[in-house]
């Protein structure tokens, strides 16, 4: 039936030069543009208004979180989220940029709503795990349980 | 079905016997990936004497190292950090474990054996041959077993209580699903009994390697054989490992996207199939929040259409669920300890695809809902949110865009109508079907063992080769098939290879 083969020894097949080139392109496309300087000015803005209470220091841990997820998204979505993040970064370059990103984001659009749904997702998944007392403009709460049961 | 609870010494293996790959390897047989699929293989191929390389391109987590379902899990054990999804109208999140042991060190670890109805429609519609049911759910038994499948000892969780106070003041079916769980000592935390804990250390021990940090980028086929895999390591430096049969197990998504890198057509990557969910935030009363698990009891009054369960419910995923009507919801958050998540689960009629492009490392996916799935995705939520009252919820929180907050009977008429999928929080966690398995031409990507067709030496064997999605959770029938494919396998001496 089967021969178990014997594990010493190693056979490498050669790549041909064509395959080699192509391997070289594969990975120039692939090589990574990093996310945080396109997406962070967007991020950090939508934070600051989703967020106004949430600190300085917090919300840049936030963005970076942000940035490194997107930086391991699978190849064609983080394309697309890069292109969306190149327009909006642009948007926000230019005086009153970022009444027109608002109002583009709050657009039943398909592709761009997915683009601040992301940001946030991320980020508020990341602030109410590290920081489960926060409120919901970013402030720390102080008796968070007694709220609950008051509430209640 | 169910062994009692277990309290099953872990099966740990030496972290010395699991391997860095190199840049050059062979062995008789690779199997690439190493979840529910790749390690039932690994153990059967491995017992039977053959020489076993299973490489994983992801890292060893041991079990317990990291938070369940927190954010540092999802970096370290989910492939894209979590962050997956199924392009089209809604898109559809979906998760996939990129670890040693695959989906199954992160899963909720659910068990269901696969229906018997939906083993007799999947001989017939798709022919399967030499494919009897009764040898399988034999298969399911030493799986149970093996996996320590249990009840939990002791009391349920709140969250767990809240589905079954609920469906029993509606007269609906629920029950408690076992899991492959140890409690050493009666703890209510059990111990998972994923693939790392079981059937990997098993493989290991009868002589299998495991090479971790090694993705598959491509088989090397000529004439309908591959004889050789080209790889990238952790490091990104690439390598290559030749063999003599390959099976292919990454998973739903993956696997037909390297057979599609590597060249094989057919009917590869174009049946999707899933479970969606929907899901909402429950607030109640009393604090009942459990962050680092999932409850137990499903409700199966609708099945196999609609099934209603619990998901984690850490802060973090709390706000989530709250976040598509942020606007209005965004008190709520501040009491997460009385809020709980749960789900509506369908079994769909849509279909996905998984398609590579040239270059590119990842593949595309796409999934689109029929009427009716989005139908049932509808009626799913609103009896859903029904049941959550009746179990005392005071406010429910559906999780789509214009949602209205739900706290009577009368406010779930204004829901439903509200209820629109393409505005939903969709998700799943259940892939399966993109290689589906028979002699059905035209509708099967391998045969009824899993030899892709056209090859003779290219098996899949993982949740891909499931005709349909099972309408039950899927990972005891993609071990219970693997189990059945690999002893083929042995028994026939690799076939035409
Ligand atoms: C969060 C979550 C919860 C779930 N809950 C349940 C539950 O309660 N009950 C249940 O029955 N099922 C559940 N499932 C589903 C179950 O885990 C899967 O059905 C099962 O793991 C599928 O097995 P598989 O072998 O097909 O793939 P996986 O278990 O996903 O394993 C595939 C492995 O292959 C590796 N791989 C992929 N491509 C390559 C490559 N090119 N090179 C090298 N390695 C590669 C991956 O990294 C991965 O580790 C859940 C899944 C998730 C994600």
């Amino acid at each position: 039936m089967f021969s178990r083969s014997l594990k010493v020894g190693t056979t490498t097949t050669q790549r041909t030069g064509g395959d080699a080139i192509s391997q070289l392109r594969f990975h120039l496309l692939m090589r990574q543009v990093p996310a945080l300087p396109v997406v962070g000015s967007f991020a950090e803005r939508l934070l600051a208004a989703d967020l106004p209470d949430l600190t300085a220091a917090k919300r840049r841990e936030v963005v970076g979180f942000i940035a490194h997820r997107v930086d391991a998204l699978p190849s064609f979505t983080r394309f697309g989220v890069l292109l969306l993040g190149t327009v909006f970064r642009t948007l926000l370059a230019v005086p009153g940029g970022w009444g027109v990103a608002r109002l583009l984001i709050a657009l039943p659009l398909p592709l761009v709503a997915e683009y601040p749904r992301l940001m946030r997702s991320l980020g508020f998944a990341y602030v109410w795990e590290h920081w489960p007392a926060t409120t919901p403009t970013g402030d720390v709460a102080v008796a968070n349980a007694a709220i609950g049961e008051a509430a209640a | 079905m169910t062994v009692s609870p277990a309290a099953v010494p872990p099966a740990t293996v030496p972290p010395a016997a699991v391997l860095r790959a190199t840049a050059a390897m062979d062995a008789d047989v690779l199997i690439i990936g190493s979840g529910a699929g790749g390690a039932t293989t690994a153990a059967v191929l491995a017992e039977a004497g053959l020489d076993v390389l299973v490489v994983e391109e992801g890292e060893w987590v041991e079990q317990g190292a990291l938070v369940p379902f927190s954010l540092e899990q999802m970096d370290r054990q989910y492939r894209a950090g979590g962050v997956t999804v199924a392009l089209g109208l809604p898109s559809i999140a979906y998760t996939e474990g990129r670890c040693a042991g695959g989906g199954t060190e992160v899963n909720s670890g659910l068990y269901w054996r696969p229906p018997g109805d939906v083993l007799q429609r999947w001989r017939e519609q798709f022919r399967i041959v030499d494919f009897d049911p009764d040898e399988l759910l034999a298969i399911a038994d030493e799986v149970e077993r093996d996996i320590s499948v249990c009840p939990a000892p002791g009391g349920y969780t709140e969250p767990s209580e809240v589905l079954r106070r609920g469906a029993d003041a509606l007269g609906w079916r629920n029950g408690e699903i076992p899991r492959w769980m140890a409690y050493p000592n009666d703890q209510p935390h059990g111990q998972r009994q994923s693939m790392t804990r079981t059937y990997l250390p098993r493989a290991m021990r009868a002589g299998a390697r495991l090479a971790v940090g090694c993705r598959v980028d491509r088989l090397r086929c000529g004439a309908g054989r591959a004889s050789s895999a080209d790889t990238t390591l952790a490091d990104g430096t690439p390598g290559t490992i030749t063999f003599r049969h390959v099976f292919v197990c990454g998973g739903a998504i993956q696997s037909p996207a390297l057979l599609q890198r590597s060249g094989i057509r057919g009917h590869i990557g174009r049946t999707l199939a899933v479970h969606p969910t929907v899901k909402l935030a429950a607030r109640f009363p009393e604090a009942l929040n459990v962050p680092d698990d999932v409850p137990v009891h499903q409700v199966k009054e609708f099945a196999p259409h609609l099934s209603f369960g619990g998901s984690a419910s850490n802060p973090g995923l709390v706000a989530l669920s709250l976040l598509d009507q942020w606007a209005t919801f965004q008190q709520a958050v501040t009491q997460w300890q009385h809020i709980s998540v749960y789900y509506a689960a369908i079994t769909s009629e849509g279909l996905g695809r998984v398609r590579s492009f040239p270059r590119m490392k990842d593949p595309v996916v796409t999934y689109g809902l029929t009427l009716r799935d989005r139908a049932l995705l509808r009626s799913g939520l609103a009896r859903l949110a029904l049941l959550m009252l009746e179990a005392g919820a005071l406010e429910v929180y559906p999780s789509f865009k214009g949602a209205p907050s739900v706290r009577n009977r009368r406010d779930l008429a204004t829901m439903q109508q509200a209820f629109s999928a393409t505005r939903a929080s969709v998700m799943t966690v259940h892939l399966c079907s993109t290689v589906p398995m028979g002699e059905l031409e035209g509708r099967t990507g391998a045969d009824s063992f899993g030899l892709v067709h056209g090859c003779s030496n290219i098996y899949v064997n993982d949740a891909s080769l499931l005709p349909t999605a099972p309408g039950v959770n899927p990972q005891a029938s993609v071990m219970a098939f693997a189990i059945r494919n690999a002893r083929h396998f042995v028994a026939s001496g690799g076939r035409r290879a």
